[in-house]
């Protein structure tokens, strides 16, 4: 049959099929009339979700715990987003997925890096003056292994949509529509880097972290200045691609005139724009990129102050894979408009800087949630469509905001004030009211009653207080485990910088790992091993028994040793994972490989709380409209329960098992 | 030239009436038809047809020279030179209609401009409200005190935003609800009154309110002049541009309706008999 034939057989019997729908076999859509929907609520917390229910304030949560169930479900070990949503992802453990930590390192250069996706720039190049033309794309690529849930769904032609699922960059698939989540850089190649212009800087730190401080000065009414952008790699060295942005002041009234490209605004103090698309050109003018951003006028008189969000990737032009498709990213923005791509939406390190005050913060949290239902709601009405199929939709704002927001209701926190409770205590309790009114649109839209739809609301891990943080660097080191060249300057050193590798036999990058100084492994390593499995015993045995000293409390929980045979699949996995106590979490310092005088200090920075701990001290939260019989649920079942309810038997590596049949 | 576009808006308004809540590709659509349709007769007996005719037979005629004689140089010249010869005898031909159909064509261009340039507001958008004032040397402080309100359907959202030592002011205007509104800019020679538009479909509209002249009325048809009087020189109301999606590509009006023009001009040439 030549190419002609088989369109025109094919079009024939496809007009043949749409005349008889009932018993075409060629309409080889799945049978089943199975629909999922799986709402993923970062950092719900258990306790938290108890207590506000009890108080009535969670009605359409207590109406899906009471015609289904509502669980503890045990998290991941570590219980770290990109560890726990990956063990949901593959329905297996950090042995399978490889996701140990936010930060792995390379143990053949020691440089740290995000453990989830790595982005490398074109590999060969030829050098034309100042040009760079390279021969190849840039390449992205997902670090987590096994296979994910949607592609067995995919295989079975399931119509399937995941929309944010953290640890899910690049995102790829041919049969899947997905926005990529958590993990996702900003268009300047970061994970949120925010820009300020200000005629003000000696009012921010000089040592400011999260964005770029841009000192400007008005001549006359008006302000000239440029907006840094992505990298350009067409070019040699890279140089970072600016846009000009103009700027006019009223002499009296707080109002700004903006000009940025073929755009104008007219702002008042304390007003945002909207989604702003901006152009990028990095080849005039045939290519250049695209982002989006929103401005915000924090002051105008005496000084001037403008915040630029970070730049996002554009998801109607993406310049990288955030959308499955440019077609899926394109029909998001033409129905609901421009939303943020980047992995964690809220400015966390602007809050934390001083940059963004409580109150503008929090506006720009609710910018973002309302933004992420405008997007589920559409994805809603679009599944609503289908006859059978899988909704998978993430939200971070109980997460990100729980973090930032714990020393608002922990009186025992070093930031605690009663001023601070009186204005903000109540600012965590809101937004679980707002996450009960979000499933409440989707109980609205779908019935709860029917046997044909699973629906199931989860967190990956709860929240703990983060009190006093433990430089684990330097407790390796005060306790003999790691030599350093320069004892004198401990806090002023590099990453690493400072260690003596020959006298070192265990030293921490990450949130919650200990590495192992093993030789043949490391770059500089000296513990043999045959001598490993009594050190890891010996720094575990220490740990176990680290007390604080200011408050008399343990600060370590649980210590896992990672299997020997595990560490030999994954060579990038920790040999220890530090289960903290409650209050407790590694310092900021020593998550990068830095030192500080105190081992353990009170954790000065507004982002509060964490779960960074033992993962029995943060279990995830489960509700779903079926009753769940599972004992001792984690988040592997869940995996497992989604390919149950479509009948797939799924390989060996998935771990979990069903939570209703069990 | 008021009474010709009062004229003229009226018989484009009647003409895109249907349209206005369609997609803009149908007005653009019947636009370019129409252009077609008005065009081809009128070039057919105000051109050349037979001259037409020859200067294009005798080009297709030395391409055939080039083609057969390719192996001698001097034939092959020859041939070039001759249809560079009659392709500027083919544009000769083409200069007098031309000339004449210029104007009904800048006309539909103009009129088809107001309402597929920018489109109208929609409720709960903003725009940006720009008011220039005569030259510097002409106001006096109090000449230069202007005061916007706004009818209700349009909330005035920011105070006057002054550059350029007052002569030139801004505001953002919110649209509330649907409809047609004013915005009443008070100066001390007077008042001046400016509408602006709030749909959710096509509508006449001019960004741009000058003062009378010959050139600005013809270019700005959809909204009337400023009293000569006024210390105002302009006022403009920074619509949307009209984005018009063609199979998910957004595409100026413009490009749109030249694709559309000359296509309907090829399918109908045959049937209207003419040459092009």
């Amino acid at each position: 049959m030549n190419r002609r034939e088989f369109l025109k057989t094919s079009a024939i019997l496809g007009l043949g099929c749409s005349f008889l729908p009932a018993g075409c076999w060629f309409n080889t859509r799945p049978q089943s009339k199975k629909k999922v929907i799986v709402l993923g609520i970062d950092g719900m917390d258990t306790h938290l979700a108890r207590e506000y229910m009890s108080q009535g304030l969670l009605p359409n949560f207590s109406r899906l715990a009471k015609k289904g169930s509502m669980r503890s479900v045990a998290t991941s070990m570590p219980p770290q987003s990109p560890v726990a949503w990956s063990s949901f992802i593959v329905g297996a453990s950090p042995s399978v997925h490889g996701i140990y930590d936010f930060i792995h390192r390379d143990p053949q250069t020691m440089i740290p890096y995000l453990s989830t996706s790595n982005v490398s720039p074109p590999g060969k190049t030829l050098d034309l003056g100042n040009w760079k033309i390279p021969f190849s794309r840039g390449q992205t690529e997902n670090l987590r292994k096994g296979k994910p849930f949607w592609e067995y769904l995919a295989d079975k032609d399931i119509p399937t949509t995941i929309f944010k699922m953290p640890a899910n960059f690049p995102c790829e698939s041919k049969k899947v529509m997905m926005v990529s989540g958590m993990g996702t850089p900003d268009l300047r190649g970061g994970y949120g880097s925010f820009t300020l212009f200000t005629t003000a800087p000696n009012l921010y730190k000089d040592d400011m972290t999260g964005g770029k401080l841009i000192p400007v000065a008005f001549q006359g009414q008006k302000l000239h200045t440029y907006l840094p952008g992505p990298a350009n790699t067409l070019k040699k060295n890279s140089p970072e691609v600016t846009i000009p942005i103009e700027i006019w002041r009223d002499h009296h009234h707080p109002l700004v005139r903006v000009v940025v490209q073929d755009k104008e605004f007219l702002l008042q103090q304390g007003e945002w724009t909207g989604w702003i698309q901006l152009s990028f050109p990095m080849l005039e003018p045939l290519f250049d990129v695209k982002g989006i951003c929103k401005l915000y006028i924090k002051s105008v008189h005496p000084d001037f102050t403008m915040y630029v969000s970070p730049i996002n990737i554009d998801p109607s032009d993406p310049a990288l894979p955030v959308v499955t498709s440019e077609n899926y990213g394109e029909e998001l923005v033409r129905n609901v408009g421009y939303f943020y791509t980047q992995g964690f939406p809220e400015d966390t390190k602007a809050l934390s800087e001083g940059v963004l005050s409580e109150r503008e913060y929090m506006d720009l949290a609710y910018q973002i949630i309302h933004e992420r239902r405008m997007l589920l709601d559409y994805e809603l009405k679009r599944f609503e469509r289908e006859d059978t199929g899988m909704l998978f939709f993430y939200f971070s704002s109980l997460d990100q905001d729980s973090h930032m927001y714990w020393r608002t209701i922990d009186p025992y926190h070093p930031l605690y004030d009663e001023e601070l409770h009186r204005k903000y205590g109540h600012t965590l309790k809101e937004l679980y009211i707002v996450m009960d009114q979000t499933l409440g649109e989707v109980l609205k839209q779908n019935d709860i009653n029917d046997p044909n739809l699973s629906l199931m609301v989860m967190s990956d891990h709860g929240f703990a207080p983060f009190r006093r943080q433990v430089n684990v660097n330097t407790w390796l080191f005060k306790n003999g485990y790691l030599g350093l060249s320069d004892i004198k300057n401990i806090e002023d050193k590099g990453y690493f910088e400072n260690v003596d590798w020959s006298r070192t036999g265990a030293y921490s990058v990450g949130i919650n790992s200990i590495y192992l100084n093993l030789k043949g492994r490391e770059r500089y390593g000296t513990v043999p091993e045959s001598q490993a499995r009594e050190l890891l015993k010996r720094i575990r045995r220490d740990l176990l028994n680290l007390v604080d000293v200011t408050t008399g409390k343990k600060a370590v929980s649980r210590v896992l040793i990672v299997p020997e045979q595990e560490r030999r699949l994954n060579a990038h996995a920790p040999d220890l994972i530090i289960g903290w106590n409650i209050g407790y979490r590694t310092s900021w310092g020593s998550i990068l490989g830095g030192f500080s005088r105190e081992v353990v200090s009170d954790n000065l920075d507004k982002w509060s709380g964490d779960h960074c701990v033992d993962p029995n001290l943060v279990p995830a939260i489960l509700y779903t409209n079926k009753r769940v019989t599972k004992e001792n649920p984690n988040l592997c079942d869940i995996t497992a329960t989604i390919l149950k309810e479509f009948r797939i038997t799924p390989d060996n590596e998935v771990e979990g098992k069903s939570l209703y049949s069990v | 030239m008021i009474d010709i576009n009062s004229i003229l808006n009226f018989i484009f308004d009647a003409f895109f009436n249907p349209f206005d809540s369609l997609h803009p590709i149908y007005g653009l659509g019947a636009i370019s038809l129409l252009t077609t349709l008005i065009v081809l007769p009128v070039f057919r007996y105000i051109s050349n047809q037979e001259g037409i005719k020859r200067a294009k037979d005798r080009i297709i005629g030395h391409l055939l020279e080039v083609r057969l004689f390719n192996d001698d140089l001097r034939i092959f010249l020859l041939a070039q030179k001759n249809i560079l010869k009659y392709n500027l005898i083919y544009l000769g031909y083409m200069l007098k209609p031309l000339m004449i159909m210029i104007i009904p064509i800048m006309i539909i261009i103009i009129q088809t401009g107001a309402r597929y340039e920018y489109r109208p507001l929609h409720p709960g958008e903003a725009a940006i409200v720009k008011v220039i004032l005569g030259t510097k040397g002409t106001l006096s402080e109090k000449g230069s005190k202007v005061v916007l309100t706004a009818s209700k359907g349009l909330k005035l959202e920011t105070p006057s935003l002054r550059v350029d030592g007052g002569r030139e002011m801004y505001w953002r205007v919110k649209a509330e609800r649907e409809g047609e509104f004013d915005l009443l800019f008070q100066v001390p020679d007077g008042e001046v009154k400016r509408r602006v538009v709030v749909k959710n479909k096509v509508a006449r509209l001019s960004s741009l309110m000058l003062k009378g002249g010959i050139i600005n009325s013809f270019f700005h048809p959809g909204e009337p002049f400023l009293p000569e009087s006024t210390t105002i020189e302009s006022i403009e109301v920074k619509y949307p541009p009209m984005k018009v999606s063609v199979f998910g590509w957004n595409i100026h009006w413009l490009v749109i309706f030249f694709v559309l023009t000359l296509a309907f001009g090829f399918l109908l040439m045959r049937p209207f008999n003419v040459r092009i």
